[in-house]
């Protein structure tokens, strides 16, 4: 079977990316498989993709790069338009509901074509007329799939598959070392400076602890500054991106995830695949979708003294080591169902049912 | 054939301990290969003596007598053919361990860690002496740090020893700023006045050196932050800045992690 992921930039650090890679990368050892991105957006991909996966790209959006007419949106639509028309696979995956709408408008008619959402549908005008041309939607979470079902009105086959953990063996935490790790983009969303408001309360009574913060993006300004406000310039360290995220969770004894919302969580999954409990507040859209409070991690209510509650939940983990012990227990058994081949297995079961 | 390092560790000795998962058991002839990145120069161990269960092996190399050079080493199995990265789910990080490795003087460091494809390798420094920082603040008008003295051999107790802070200027030998330092066992304390610095050289304006003289050791140690995994601690790490007199004063740190203090600018 030939499988074609089509994503708005496989170049980017985003969760997102980061699944469809290691899925691809785990459907690569029985099919062909290719990533094409709509834009490249740098020299490599910011995550390493295997040999086995093929990997294109439609317009080259590198620093430096200008194009004459057309420009910006025409262009994009354009080249998709193209690359659909001519697209030579057994399956079509898109990743965002814009360019689900485009394969569903102009894909040609044999390509089982499939959405992968993971987040609620955010414009139901085109997603009610065009979608239901598609094969099939598949959802990250159980949440997602009910919304989606909700929206489509079973016009189109829902199916939820959650996302896969890489290939290779994650590294795994021995818990020993005094450190609470947090990653993703720097962007408000993500609420980091909860987080930080937090740490000054833990570092106060356990000053030996640091929080390590891996990413980056817009707010870095603004966190820095709040860390400097709240002295805690010896304690919270801005480590800047990395390919090898799990590989930074598995040094820490605890990885938290502040964000108001959690798509596609993929963050929380790493966190899990290395045995290190999560930290999270209990939000509609948070980490809750990936973690069990008191099994492999702890949510923490949202509202009023939040940031203290955040903080003392934090404080409970770090002088109750056995507690982590169990929690990265259970974040190991939650782990399972994110390994990629049985995600891989799931995804091939669906496609099996779809294809003609 | 297929392993996966579950353990790695440097020991106190410098003894590479590991504990493999593997799928044939390891043979007569079986090599743990090192390669430097930088060169291609390449060391060969025979595993003999391999401790084995069914699926797992324990081995142990010294890792003195293979002449090391500083530098990344990746590591490869060979047995039966062609040799085999080893893959290692062990995170190779451990901050208690890094400090208790410290404390013995040492010429070269050796640290097992897992590289950002997931495969097991070696660091090796060449390890000096240093005043390892772990926190730096300015309090009342004083710039203070403190933290471990790393490869001294001096024992983790409670002996006090006489010490100072000296504060080079970076372009007058004849310029500087000393203080009383605080040194109980590894554990050391430094505080200075920073009306001193400026008075020092009014009108300087750049990097003041700080070094530690310690009694019982010949050489001062350079205050730095050497003994983790963080690197490139000049963009992780901002300390906020400090006017003294109208003059901005902040400590920074240089590209090979040592601290400074940065007045003006």
């Amino acid at each position: 079977m030939k499988i074609c992921f089509l994503v708005p930039s496989a170049f980017d650090m985003r969760g997102d990316v980061r699944a469809v890679i290691n899925l691809a990368a785990e459907l690569a050892t029985r099919h062909e498989v290719e990533i094409l991105s709509v834009r490249r957006t740098r020299e490599k991909p910011f995550f390493p993709v295997p040999d086995r996966v093929g990997m294109r790209w439609l317009i080259d959006s590198r620093p430096g790069r200008r194009y004459l007419l057309p420009r910006g949106g025409v262009r994009v639509e354009v080249e998709l338009w193209r690359a659909l028309r001519g697209l030579r696979c057994d399956v079509l995956v898109t990743t965002r509901p814009t360019l689900a709408v485009q394969a569903a408008r102009h894909a040609p008619k044999g390509v089982v074509r499939v959405a992968r959402e993971w987040t609620r549908p955010a414009t139901p005008g085109p997603i009610r007329r065009h979608y239901p041309r598609l094969s099939a939607v598949v959802a990250s979470t159980e949440r997602t799939r009910e919304e989606w079902r909700h929206a489509l009105d079973d016009a189109v086959p829902v199916h939820h598959i959650p996302d896969a953990l890489p290939p290779d063996p994650l590294p795994r935490s021995r818990l020993d070392n005094r450190i609470v790790s947090a990653g993703g983009r720097w962007v408000p969303v993500k609420g980091f400076d909860r987080l930080i408001q937090a740490f000054a309360i833990v570092a106060d009574k356990r000053p030996d602890w640091r929080l390590r913060l891996y990413g980056g993006g817009s707010e870095e300004k603004r966190l820095r500054n709040l860390v400097g406000r709240l002295g805690l310039h010896n304690h919270v360290l801005f480590m800047g991106t990395t390919p090898d995220l799990p590989g930074e969770f598995a040094k820490a004894s605890v990885v938290a995830v502040p964000s108001l919302a959690e798509t596609p969580g993929m963050t929380v999954i790493e966190a899990l695949g290395c045995g290190v409990p999560v930290l999270g507040f209990d939000s509609s859209r948070g980490p809750g979708e990936f973690v069990t409070s008191g099994r492999d991690g702890v949510l923490v209510p949202e509202g009023p003294g939040e940031i203290e509650a955040y903080a003392s939940a934090l404080l409970a983990l770090i002088d109750d080591e056995r507690r982590r012990q169990a929690l990265a227990a259970g974040a190991l058994e939650k782990a399972a169902g994110h390994a990629a081949p049985a995600v891989a297995a799931q995804w091939e079961r669906v496609l099996a049912e779809l294809r003609p | 054939m297929r392993v996966i390092v579950t353990d790695a560790e440097v020991t106190m000795a410098d003894v590479l301990a590991l504990r493999m998962t593997v799928d044939k058991p390891l043979t007569d002839g079986a090599e743990l290969v090192l390669r430097h990145r930088g060169t291609g120069l390449e060391r060969r161990v025979e595993l003999d003596g391999a401790r084995q269960d069914a699926g797992s092996a324990e081995v142990a190399v010294a890792l003195p007598r293979l002449a090391l050079t500083p530098g990344r080493w990746d590591a490869y199995l060979q047995q039966d053919g062609p040799r085999t990265r080893m893959p290692s789910i062990d995170p190779g990080f451990s901050l208690d361990r890094l400090d208790e490795y410290a404390l013995r003087r040492r010429e070269l460091a050796y640290r097992a860690y897992r590289t950002q494809t997931g495969y097991l390798a070696l660091k090796i420094d060449e390890a000096r002496p240093v005043a390892d920082v772990r926190a730096v603040w300015f309090r009342e008008g004083r710039f203070e740090a403190t933290g471990l003295l790393a490869y001294t051999g001096f024992a983790d107790d409670d002996e006090r020893r006489r010490a100072h802070l000296e504060l080079r200027h970076p372009e007058d030998a004849e310029v500087s700023v000393t203080a009383l330092a605080t040194v109980r066992g590894v554990r050391f304390h430094v505080a200075l006045s920073l009306c001193d610095v400026i008075a020092a050289a009014p009108d300087f304006e750049g990097l003041w050196e700080p070094l530690l003289f310690v009694d019982g050791l010949d050489e001062p140690l350079p205050l730095a932050a050497r003994i983790d995994d963080v690197d490139g601690r000049r963009r992780r790490v901002h300390y906020p800045a400090t006017t003294v007199d109208g003059v901005r004063i902040r400590p920074c740190y240089t590209t090979d992690d040592e601290l400074r203090l940065e007045v003006g600018g």
